[in-house]
């Protein structure tokens, strides 16, 4: 028997009970949308991280404070991180959000204080659009990242070079919220990079010196955290274990690497979860396949009786009743690849807006993590076509099975 | 060289069992049959006419016994080689519920070439012609269910030709009809019988029928009771 006569007979006997096999192949549909456009939403998190965290040179290791810790990074900390082998230079800083003005404009910023000779070595692809970095001595001085010098979401430039900006933050002194407001006049324009999420949002933040910064923030010799610049990439683990060993678990230390694997790992098991229960949804249309088939084989008892009759074998009843649990998922698979990008899509835009309220708190009024694109790879379409059939034929394994046993004479004597 | 005839059984014996009770529903039929033979087998209900109808048509295994076709017995071949036989050298024509009824008439026919994967264009011109023989020329993309209970057995008779069998076994063939369309159909097998020299095996309790045809075999309690050769 030929595969198009086969698939051909298949085909007919779903279109006599079409709201049947319309309804097993929704189910298989659904299962199979949720699973792409699942793996699509994991697969563009993960670019969209790859992508913030690639900004940051692979050589770079982060020290911060530890979470539960109340051990204080200072000058001395730097010194002591600077005599570790295969550091380059330990560049402290000073890092709080505040408010920036100018004009009669405002803007969210995230302002660093820290020896900008050593910024291009901590993000490799930064580029001064416009003027200069701030000179370690210079204590009016201030670069802006290009999202606040050019806001996106307004006609007009937020601050040229030579403009005053005045900075200001709430402070709470002697039980008494104060503002601090300073002024400063912008030195130059960063570049844009393309991160203005919560990660390293670069072009949401306004650089300036060590000093200036210590001396606005009145942090009093405490560092924020420091940059340590090593040698090279393959040194930047080496440094991060050597300073993990000097300081326990008083720090916090990364590379741009442990920092992606740590969200990454959080974000797998994520996905991990959520692919479970989509597969689990699969798995449930595979019981819809077992009843509809299971069902049509004995409502067709009559029919198989007859096809035994005029020399169908064991193999060719096989034949029909796979070939027809094949279609339901080859048709599921197929348009639940489709459906699922654009499930994917909504899921992109729903998420994004809850997401993007929830981060911009934590990025103090920052626009935070918005709609993040679901990415959807051919692997990805490719994995949910081979599912969707694969749970489709072995549910229709038993049915079949059952069919092409069936005694040509009991089977016609069913009425 | 020694006469062969074209089927012939040799104590043919189907025993039932149920529980501890067995019971024979073909008790030892030895017949032969000639080609180009148009035969009936009549017997009262549970006689055996059933059973030795499916025996012929390789659907069941018997107890004991052998069925030859040809000279070659039929029953030492394995389940596939009994499905190819059916195929190549039966055709089958039920009482009732004989056509898929989503299907057109002609593919209806045309279901039995499927199988040795003949090409599409060839067994739907066959199963035309075929169609076109029984009288059903114009009816080639109708539901079966559009037809009346005479024009369907035309057609479960045009499917029996399909694969130009030998033998075309009929269990009741005209079981549903009326008189006169069931005595239309008998017709139409005989004028097919005398043409084309395919064998006909009815198995049928109308005694017009059984008159129609050449010889009846009468079966009782699973055995042979009379073989009656109809003149004309």
């Amino acid at each position: 028997m030929k595969l198009t006569d086969l698939i051909g007979y298949s085909f007919g006997a779903m279109r006599e009970r079409k709201l049947r096999a319309i309804l097993t192949i929704a189910m298989v549909l659904i299962g199979a949308g949720l699973i792409t456009a699942l793996n699509g939403l994991t697969t563009g998190m993960y670019q969209y991280i790859g992508g913030q965290f690639g900004t940051l040179g692979a050589n770079v290791v982060i020290v911060l404070p530890g979470m539960e810790s109340t051990t204080r990074i200072t000058e001395q900390t730097a010194s002591v991180i600077k005599q570790i082998e295969g550091v380059k230079i330990a560049v402290p800083y000073v890092q709080q959000t505040a408010t920036a003005q100018s004009a009669g404009a405002s803007a969210s910023v995230l302002v660093t204080g820290s020896d900008q000779r050593y910024l291009k070595d901590i993000f490799p692809t930064l580029e001064v659009a416009e003027g200069n970095l701030v000179a370690p001595q210079d204590s009016i001085g201030i670069v802006l990242g290009h999202s606040i010098a050019y806001p996106p979401d307004r006609p007009n430039p937020f601050a040229r070079v030579g403009s005053v900006v005045s900075i200001s933050f709430s402070v709470v002194k002697e039980k008494l919220p104060q503002t601090v407001k300073r002024s400063f006049v912008v030195r130059g324009i960063l570049g844009e990079m393309g991160t203005s999420g919560m990660f390293l949002p670069v072009d949401r933040m306004a650089f300036m010196s060590l000093s200036a910064a210590s001396s606005l923030f009145g942090t009093s010799g405490d560092y924020s955290g420091v940059n340590v610049i090593t040698n090279g990439p393959d040194e930047a683990e080496r440094v991060a274990s050597a300073i993990r060993r000097l300081y326990g678990r008083s720090f916090e230390v990364y590379t741009s690497k442990t920092l992606i694997a740590l969200i990454q790992n959080i974000l797998g098991a994520l996905s991990l979860f959520l692919g479970s229960v989509a597969s689990v949804s699969l798995i449930v249309a595979s019981v819809g396949i077992f009843a509809g088939l299971y069902t049509s084989v004995m409502e067709r008892t009559r029919e198989i009786g007859l096809l035994k009759a005029i020399g169908f074998k064991k193999r060719g009843i096989l034949g029909v009743f796979l070939a027809e649990a094949a279609l339901i998922g080859i048709i599921g698979g197929v348009l639940g690849d489709a459906v699922g990008v654009g499930l994917g899509y909504g899921m992109a835009v729903v998420m994004g807006q809850m997401r993007g309220q929830f981060t911009a708190e934590m990025t103090a009024g920052g626009e935070g993590i918005g709609y993040i694109s679901p990415y959807f790879t051919p692997e990805n379409f490719l994995f949910v076509f081979a599912f969707s059939l694969a749970v489709s034929i072995i549910a229709g394994a038993y049915p079949a099975w059952r069919a092409s046993r069936l005694d040509p004479v009991v089977a016609l004597r069913k009425e | 060289m020694e006469h062969q005839a074209l089927i012939r059984t040799e104590n043919l014996t189907k025993i039932y069992r149920i529980g501890s009770v067995s019971f024979p529903a073909l008790n030892q039929v030895s017949l032969e049959i000639e080609a180009g033979e148009f035969i009936s087998i009549v017997g009262p209900s549970g006689s055996g006419k059933s059973t030795l109808l499916n025996l012929l048509g390789a659907l069941d295994r018997p107890s004991s016994g052998h069925v030859y076709v040809e000279g070659s017995d039929l029953f030492r071949r394995n389940e596939n080689q009994l499905a190819d036989f059916r195929n190549k050298k039966l055709g089958f024509i039920f009482q009732a519920h004989n056509l898929l009824m989503r299907t057109s008439v002609i593919a209806n026919v045309a279901l039995p070439s499927m199988i040795g994967g003949e090409p599409r264009g060839k067994r739907m011109r066959r199963a035309r012609e075929l169609l076109e023989n029984v009288g059903l020329g114009d009816k080639l993309r109708r539901k079966p269910s559009e037809l009346s209970g005479g024009e369907q057995q035309r057609v479960a008779v045009a499917r029996a030709l399909m694969n130009q069998p030998l033998i075309v076994l009929g269990d009741e063939p005209t079981g549903n009809l009326d008189s006169k369309t069931g005595a239309e159909i008998v017709a139409l097998m005989k004028s097919i019988n005398r043409e084309r020299g395919t064998v006909f095996i009815l198995v049928t309790h109308n005694p017009e029928v059984a008159n129609e045809t050449q010889r009846v075999i009468h079966l009782r309690d699973g055995r042979v009771s009379l073989v009656e050769r109809i003149p004309g």
